[in-house]
């Protein structure tokens, strides 16, 4: 990995958010909701300490892999065979994240923003961003993300202060949800949520500091767990009718009853314009893990060149997929589900055994350095 | 007769004398200068010929400006031929004769030896002891060259060049040249005196409390500026040329117990392979030194104070000073730093704080000001308060021009209005500036009466503009 595309700390932090919070704009508080109803906020907190627990044992045994990352670790473990597929498999997963997001995106915004705009030159723009933006290098979009990302964090934040006179705390009881049962056991479903755990897996050779892997992903993911919370408590406490209505995009209902005093009011407009930059950036850099996956799994000298060709072919993904049914089942479970089984069941079984077989290695040269005979003072010795 | 040579007059055909000049395409006749490349030529011991190709060098019979001047020193006893070579205006009068030609050509009782005095061979380990009285002399001959450097020069600063391309550099940057028959050195001789701009207040970069000083185009100038306000001997100024042609002067300032010595590598490495006939601005460095030229944003910071530089280099930065220019480069540079100002260190944190918040708000505004007036006003005018916009609509009635137009047309406005301000010489500006606030007096005056408010307040704003500039 080039010297340039180092990051620090606090840009690999930023760098994982981004995924959360464009989550969050696209419904996944409501999804949460529609699971647990009342009970979203003691199931984020139960879910997200089982998050936290997880990327602390992933941190740990990523300490024997320093500069490797999963692609790395299964090449590790099964050669360039699995290496392959679990490259392709990542390819697959990332790309069909592209596509939902760009697809869910544009139904709010053609909506609200580009209502008389052909579909086609909507995707257009999404596609042209993302794939110029990895053209220009890793480095423009891992600082400009580190610009967008506070930016937008603030402006969630700032709707507390905006809906403050119709927040009614009752709206949160019964605290525990519909039963216990959803809440606590089929609602740890609800893990998916993080997704942003399966670019932690991806983030240690961009890491300038290799001890601050730990210290990054727990500290990305509490941030994640605490602004997922926020947004869902504001749904909850704003909206009665939160846990059974069916729109696209809830976070859209809050900024549409934003107030601040008598002289701001209709500020969508704004935020919905925060919430473009916010999804141009996620976007760039899943189309940047997407191509460092490619260059690995190819051996490819520079991947930059393959930006606007994996934008064509997402580009006619997207225009395929025009059906809101299919939209809905890949946002939906097949999201939840491939978060499940690739990122906390695969990939974390492929760094366990990683780790045990570097264990067994290491322990096998030990013991035949043991047998081995040593020559000291003209005497030969076994030992 | 007369209507004879009015009739061919009228008729004949007079030449077009009118005197018509055309570049061809091809040169025709030869350079006057040379080629300089080939100035690597060693000097000769004879000063016939160096003083023959100096004169063709640097064309001495037309260079108004170029001095050679003939002379006979005496050294222990001998006259030699010597020749000085300088230019004109670039050395100081009085210390080229009270200190190289008095020195030189005056009989020097030190510089001669008598019968009476005698040469010890051998001398007592140390002098101060000897109690004798006798009179020590240097048992070994030394050189000419040697003799003429230590002992026949009363100046602080004197170089030897053995090649014409060193000696000549010293003479264009007004060192004087002094060549000695059967010495195959020059001596160039430190005698500086051509007038530059005195140390003077800062033009653009003002401050209430602070430094009022600022650099000049004179480069050893800035660098004592810098020298008394950092006052520390880790202070490294390191010279360099760059140009072909110019060879203009460099210096990359640094501390050397603070800068990163890879920073320090790569800019010098950067200079010293920049490929040039002439550099003589400090825009054109950083644009040959930076790593994008297609990026607009800049990745060096222009100043002409010495206190800003010299925060700068204590912070680990490296200071590049050009000879001829009175703005200095600090590298690197990030994007803060040029919404920082030189006050910022004079006042207390919590104001300047306060300032800098203000000035990243007035850089948000200032770009994208423009932009959100069009979208909102074209597409989102429920973001504006109701009473707001019927003001604005009220207010947009009469004129014509689309939204987007207007705001082109402003920008373009305030762009000519700020080159006019820098270029239009001063006797005009003030002529121009008066007929500009009569104007908008009187427009102010129409838009009252006419009771068009928006107007009238545009108006009276330019008014007020004019007169306070």
């Amino acid at each position: 990995m080039n010297i340039d595309n180092k990051i620090g700390a606090k840009e690999a932090i930023l760098f994982i958010l981004i995924v959360t919070i464009n989550k969050i704009i696209l419904n996944l508080p409501k999804s949460i909701i529609r699971s647990t109803s009342t009970g979203a906020i003691v199931n984020l907190i139960l879910t997200g300490l089982i998050v936290i627990f997880f990327v602390l044992i992933v941190s740990c045994l990523f300490k024997n892999f320093q500069n490797d990352d999963i692609i790395d670790i299964s090449e590790y473990v099964g050669g360039k065979f699995l290496k392959s597929i679990v490259g392709i498999i990542y390819i697959i997963f990332f790309s069909t994240i592209i596509c939902t997001v760009i697809l869910q995106f544009i139904s709010l915004i053609k909506v609200v923003y580009f209502p008389k705009s052909p579909f086609v030159f909507v995707v257009l723009f999404f596609v042209a961003a993302m794939s110029t933006a990895n053209y220009f290098g890793n480095k423009s979009i891992i600082k400009t993300n580190s610009l967008i990302v506070p930016v937008i964090m603030f402006s969630l934040i700032i709707m507390f202060f905006g809906i403050t006179n119709q927040i009614d705390v009752n709206r949160l009881f019964p605290i525990f949800g519909k039963d216990y049962k959803s809440t606590f056991v089929y609602g740890l479903q609800n893990i998916y949520a993080f997704g942003g755990v399966g670019y932690v897996f991806f983030l240690m050779p961009f890491l300038k500091n290799k001890k601050d892997f730990k210290k990054v992903s727990v500290s990305a993911i509490v941030f994640s767990i605490l602004f997922l919370i926020f947004i869902t408590a504001l749904l909850l406490l704003t909206f009665p009718f939160i846990s059974y209505s069916e729109e696209m995009v809830s976070v859209y209902l809050l900024v549409r009853v934003l107030e601040f005093g008598e002289f701001l009011q209709r500020t969508d407009a704004l935020f919905i314009f925060l919430w473009i930059l916010s999804s141009f950036s996620y976007l760039s850099i899943t189309l940047m893990f997407v191509l460092n996956t490619f260059k690995k799994v190819t051996n490819i000298s520079d991947s930059r060149q393959m930006s606007f060709s994996f934008g064509c072919i997402l580009f006619g993904v997207t225009l395929f997929l025009n059906n809101q049914y299919i939209i809905d089942l890949l946002e939906g479970p097949i999201y939840k589900y491939s978060i499940l089984i690739l990122i906390f069941f695969i990939s974390f079984a492929l760094l366990l055994i990683a780790n045990i077989k570097k264990k067994l290695l290491t322990s096998n040269i030990f013991k035949k350095t043991k047998n081995t005979t040593i020559i000291t003072n003209g005497i030969i010795r076994q030992k | 007769m007369d209507f004879k040579n009015k009739f061919s007059n009228i008729f004949s055909y007079n030449e077009n004398k009118k005197y018509s000049y055309q570049l061809s395409e091809t040169q025709v006749s030869n350079n006057i200068v040379e080629n300089s490349e080939d100035n690597s030529k060693k000097i000769s011991n004879k000063l016939k010929e160096n003083q023959e190709y100096i004169t063709v060098k640097y064309n001495a019979l037309i260079n108004s400006d170029i001095v050679l001047r003939n002379l006979n020193i005496n050294i222990k006893g001998k006259l030699y031929p010597a020749l000085l070579f300088y230019i004109d205006g670039m050395v100081d009068s009085d210390i080229l004769n009270n200190c190289i030609i008095k020195p030189l050509m005056m009989k020097n009782q030190n510089n001669t030896f008598s019968d009476k005095e005698s040469i010890i061979t051998t001398p007592p380990k140390s002098i101060s002891d000897d109690k004798s009285g006798n009179k020590y002399r240097q048992a070994n001959n030394p050189s000419i060259s040697d003799y003429i450097y230590n002992c026949l020069i009363p100046q602080n600063s004197i170089a030897v060049s053995t090649d014409f391309s060193d000696f000549f550099q010293k003479i264009n940057s007004g060192f004087t040249g002094l060549l000695i028959d059967s010495i195959d050195t020059a001596f160039c001789i430190e005698a500086k005196g051509f007038s530059a701009r005195s140390v003077e207040k800062p033009s653009n970069e003002i401050v209430v409390r602070g430094s009022q000083e600022a650099f000049v185009e004179n480069i050893r100038t800035n660098t004592s500026m810098l020298r008394r306000l950092i006052n520390n001997e880790n202070l490294i100024i390191e010279q360099l040329s760059v140009g072909k042609l110019t060879k203009t002067s460099i210096a990359i300032c640094y501390m050397g117990n603070i800068t990163n010595n890879d920073l320090v590598n790569e800019v010098r490495y950067r200079i010293s392979n920049i490929e040039i006939d002439s550099l003589l601005s400090s825009d054109s460095l950083d644009q040959l030194i930076q790593d994008k030229t297609s990026s607009p944003f800049p990745e060096l910071m222009a100043t002409e104070r010495p206190d800003r530089a010299s925060t700068s280099i204590l912070e680990g930065r490296v200071v590049i000073l050009i000879n001829g220019t009175p703005y200095s480069l600090i590298a690197p540079a990030v994007f803060i730093d040029f919404l920082s100002s030189p006050e910022d260190l004079n006042q207390k944190y919590q104001y300047a704080n306060l300032i800098k918040i203000v000035r990243v708000l007035a850089f948000i505004v200032s770009l994208f000001l423009p932009g959100l007036y069009v979208a909102i006003i074209n597409f989102h005018q429920e973001l504006i308060p109701t009473d707001l916009v019927f003001a604005i609509a009220a207010g947009r009635k009469s004129i014509p021009f689309p939204v987007i137009f207007e705001i082109i047309i402003m920008e373009i406005s305030f762009e000519l209005i700020r080159e006019a301000s820098l270029r239009i010489p001063t006797p005009m500006g003030s002529t121009i500036r008066y007929n500009w606030w009569s104007y908008f007096r009187r427009s102010c005056c129409i838009c009252k009466y006419s009771k068009s408010d928006i107007n009238y307040y545009c108006c009276n704003y330019w008014y007020m503009f004019f007169c306070n500039s």
